[in-house]
């Protein structure tokens, strides 16, 4: 497995099937759809997205990134569903590793 | 096939005094008398998970207690689709000889048991240990999600979308004394509550309660029995950066359950969908065909779902009123339902109500299960 945002590495890493071409985010070793192998690609970091919601306990968003997968991440608490984003890494002072951060893609 | 015998349901509240074990205990004996069997007549018993108590063997610890030595017994977790996947299981084991009185319960303190930062915590684990719990979200955020999608797929705003049928639910529980909340509310009270997770606001979100449910599913079908006609289930994903926002599972569970019944949504006279947010409630009714897309929210401001309505959803109140002690809350619509086909529902009774449908959901739309009832006037 290459090492992504969850083993401390500031990026999204993306599995593509070497036999169907399924792509997921969530790491396991085969393809859900074909159990072919996988091989990583890392994400660019652009998206769009899906679904996102403020409250007090901070601002979290569903988006699809360019690659073909859905990712959960903390975001800027104006963003809405539809707004292109570009992808960061941000920690506060209790988590243990910088998780995804959406900003807006200043266009 | 199977019949419910006997059902018993508690109030729901923050009812202190009780442990886990003593609500499901409570919930056993309601049902056990209802049914008018004995613990020794239980030969199976099926118990859902509680997460104030954190069992690895929750049936053989009800069992101990209650005095029960039954033929088959074992817990399950499927989230809140616990209740209806252990009436399904009860009723295979039914079918298949297994045991011919099955006891299914669930109770738990949810409310007093723990602290709420415990709870929000607990549930959080639905999320990928990995890729989700990290960013901190909670179960109401992830519903907060769905609903943000919804609502900007439909052009909906949370007042016309969603708070009509909180109203709907709360409507209904005031005609319950068992109910958490009674006191009825508009859409403006929906609006102005505190915001959960925009754009849920506090009363688009069930309350954590005390409480417990139970029922026995047996062979014999005689007098009050409510026959299991079909049941189905559907798992698709589990976690909601890989769900289908267009078909989380509920059709597939429901087409299934309706095809073992032989019959069809608009044979159904009385119904009890899951509704732990209003953003849940209208996902299930769109999905399963019971409120055209995008108009579960319209439908249950012109009355849809009220006692009178084409489609009766949740005459208790469901977990948004009645209350949500966790997978007694998901059975609680199955003992409504249940009551509303033997015509014992007073106050409540939708008239003429003979065939009936009951849905949950568990984690972020993750497990589906549906349930076909049909009450002892015969055929639909
Ligand atoms: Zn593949």
């Amino acid at each position: 497995m290459t090492d992504d945002w969850t083993d401390g590495e500031p990026r999204i890493v993306v599995s593509v099937c070497d036999d169907c071409g399924h792509c997921w985010y969530l790491r396991r070793e085969r393809c859900p759809r074909c159990a072919g192998s996988a091989s990583p690609t890392i994400a660019s970091g652009a998206g769009t997205v899906v679904a996102a919601t403020a409250g007090d306990r901070g601002a979290i968003a569903l988006v699809d990134l360019a690659e073909g997968v859905r990712v959960l991440g903390r975001c800027d608490p104006s963003l809405r569903p539809g707004a292109a984003i570009r992808l960061t890494f941000r920690g506060g002072a209790d988590d243990p590793v910088a998780v995804p951060y959406f900003e807006a893609e200043s266009q | 096939m199977a019949w419910i015998r006997g059902t018993g349901l508690t109030a729901f509240g923050r009812l202190p005094g009780r442990d886990a074990l003593g609500w499901q205990a409570s919930a056993a004996t309601l049902a056990m008398t209802d049914a008018g069997v004995r613990p020794q007549d239980i030969d199976g018993l099926v118990v859902g998970y509680a997460t104030t108590m954190n069992h690895l063997m929750p049936a053989n610890l009800l069992a101990e207690h209650l005095g029960i030595t039954p033929a088959v017994a074992f817990g399950v977790a499927v989230g809140g689709a616990t209740g209806l996947a252990m009436v399904a299981q009860a009723t295979a084991l039914v079918d298949a000889g297994a045991a011919s009185t099955v006891l299914v319960v669930a109770g738990e303190d949810r409310a007093s048991g723990q602290s709420t930062q415990a709870s929000t915590a607990t549930l959080a684990q639905v999320g990928h240990h990995r890729y989700e719990v990290p960013v901190g979200a909670t179960v109401p955020q992830y519903y907060a999600l769905l609903a943000s999608a919804y609502l900007h797929e439909f052009g909906l705003t949370p007042s016309d979308g969603l708070a009509p049928l909180a109203v709907a639910m709360r409507t209904h529980a005031a005609r319950h004394d068992g109910a958490q909340f009674r006191r009825p509310v508009t859409v403006d009270d929906v609006g102005a509550s505190r915001v959960v997770a925009d754009p849920l606001h506090l009363l688009d979100c069930c309350p954590v309660s005390d409480g417990g449910a139970a029922v026995v599913v047996g062979a014999a079908g005689s007098g009050r029995d409510v026959e299991i006609v079909g049941t189905g289930q559907a798992h698709l994903h589990q976690h909601v950066s890989e769900a289908d926002l267009h078909g989380f599972g509920a059709r597939v569970s429901a087409g299934r359950a309706l095809a073992a019944a032989d019959t069809a949504l608009d044979e159904l006279d009385v119904v009890g969908i899951y509704d732990s947010f209003t953003i849940t409630l209208a996902l299930l009714l769109e999905e399963l065909g019971l409120a055209p897309p995008g108009r579960a929210g319209a439908a249950a401001a012109e009355g849809w779902f009220d006692l009178g309505g084409p489609v009766p959803v949740n005459p208790h109140g469901g977990l948004l009123s009645y209350g949500h002690c966790g997978v007694g809350g998901g059975m609680a619509h199955l003992v409504e339902v249940v009551t509303q086909l033997r015509g014992e529902a007073h106050g409540r009774q939708v008239r003429g109500a003979r065939q009936g449908l009951v849905h949950a959901d568990g984690g972020v739309m993750s497990a589906h299960v549906t349930a076909v009832l049909r009450g002892p006037g015969g055929t639909a």
